[in-house]
């Protein structure tokens, strides 16, 4: 295991300095970790022991090179980002309706059944229909493409082909079922 | 014609209609480090120019890896769309800039250091050769080809935020690698290095890596089979 790993090297820096002799540069190289080195979080054993401290201070001079605002729009990461926003969309609106609904008369919100019933029902169909369908479409989209990424996890459909084939089938079924919701 | 030479080498080639092609291209220069980054455009002259962003040998060594058109590719195996849109040449995304296209990618190696990307063993070493097995060689295929390029790494936002502690799809590829050869041992201590929140589970499955692989691997496979397999051990 990385046990005695760690131990090894410490041993040979333990000699090396005994007897005043650094010899090879793979002893010294780890001997000389200077103040500021940072261990990576996978590291358990010595080698892994990176320096990094020259590399921050440099940072401070190089500017960071462009990322999302240059990356080139793909299902990948737009379908990512996207589940993403609608998870916390869909639990925004949930706990933000449950606890309205909770706490809505008692501070006279008026968020109570009857009071959104009357409410919704003055509301013409069209702009119901759209509503409705607003809130269904990120619940039908982040439940497909969450069975999307159960499906991933057994590393099936992982490939280039894959991602897209079942990333259009999430979009289609996600906007499919949510016209169907927003039509009841 | 104001061409950078790492960019477009000329051949002596007769020129007919003459037909360009606008480049613009990330510039940054550390001596002059107060200045901003800046897109600068160069005019190419296509009847006079090979047929790859940068005429070399053919995605062998990785170094040409930047940003061409929106996505991470060996510049040397990236053809030349022949069209009237200027095309965008930016470094490997969110790295820290050496000079104009060159990225430090310090970390990037040393991340793959950590993996220990060497055949380890527990029983005493064989006399000969570590034999295996016809099919045993046959799971490499498609993660020993694998270039270090880190066109996938850096096409990654789970890398771009995380790039500190997540060790990204081209090391855990190369992880995964070590962990599946059939001559290596120590597959339970690899995965159990992985076993913390960062180095290997910030990866959600994006799959920029895969999509942009200028060689074709799939290192979002790879993590998923590491994932599978840490959850069934």
């Amino acid at each position: 295991m990385f046990a005695p790993r760690i131990a090894a090297p410490l041993r040979n820096v333990g000699r090396v300095q005994a007897s005043a002799m650094a010899k090879t540069a793979f002893v010294k190289t780890r001997v000389m970790a200077p103040v500021g080195t940072r261990i990576l979080s996978t590291s358990q054993s010595n080698q892994k022991e990176v320096t990094v401290a020259p590399l921050i201070e440099q940072r401070k001079n190089r500017p960071l090179s462009p990322h999302m605002t240059i990356y080139q729009p793909q299902i990948t990461w737009y379908m990512s980002g996207f589940h993403r926003f609608t998870g916390g969309a869909v639990a925004a609106g949930f706990y933000a309706g449950a606890i309205g609904y909770a706490l809505g008369p008692m501070v006279g919100l008026g968020f109570d059944a009857a009071t959104v019933t009357s409410a919704i029902a003055t509301v013409p169909v069209a702009a119901k229909v759209a509503a409705k369908f607003i809130v269904a479409y990120p619940f039908t989209f982040h439940c497909f493409n969450g069975i999307r990424h159960l499906v991933w996890d057994t590393t099936r459909f992982l490939t280039v082909k894959g991602v897209y084939q079942t990333g259009y089938a999430v979009l289609g079924l996600s906007t499919v079922s949510a016209v169907a919701l927003a039509l009841i | 014609m104001k061409a950078p030479v790492a960019i477009a080498r000329t051949f002596a080639t007769e020129a007919p209609a003459k037909k360009t092609k606008t480049f613009q291209i990330y510039r940054w220069n550390p001596d002059q480090p107060a200045e901003k980054p800046k897109l600068q455009s160069y005019e190419v002259d296509m009847n006079n120019c090979g047929p790859m962003v940068l005429d070399a040998r053919e995605g062998i060594c990785g170094s040409c890896a930047m940003n061409i058109g929106g996505s991470n590719t060996l510049a040397c195996i990236c053809k030349i769309e022949v069209d009237n849109k200027p095309t965008k040449i930016y470094p490997l995304p969110h790295t820290y800039v050496i000079k104009d296209l060159v990225p430090d990618l310090t970390e990037f190696y040393a991340q793959y250091k950590s993996i220990e990307p060497f055949l380890k063993q527990k029983t005493p070493e064989p006399e000969r050769e570590n034999l295996q097995t016809i099919e045993d060689r046959k799971k490499l295929d498609g993660l020993y080809e694998c270039i270090l390029c880190a066109c996938c790494s850096t096409s990654c936002p789970s890398y771009w935020w995380n790039s500190d502690q997540y060790l990204g799809p081209a090391v855990l590829m190369q992880a995964y690698r070590w962990m599946i050869d059939s001559r290596d041992q120590f597959g339970p201590e690899r995965r159990q290095a992985l076993q913390n929140p960062f180095s290997l589970y910030r990866c959600h499955t994006i799959m920029n890596c895969a999509k942009t692989c200028p060689k074709g691997l799939n290192p979002g496979l790879a993590i998923a089979q590491i994932k599978k397999e840490m959850a069934l051990e």
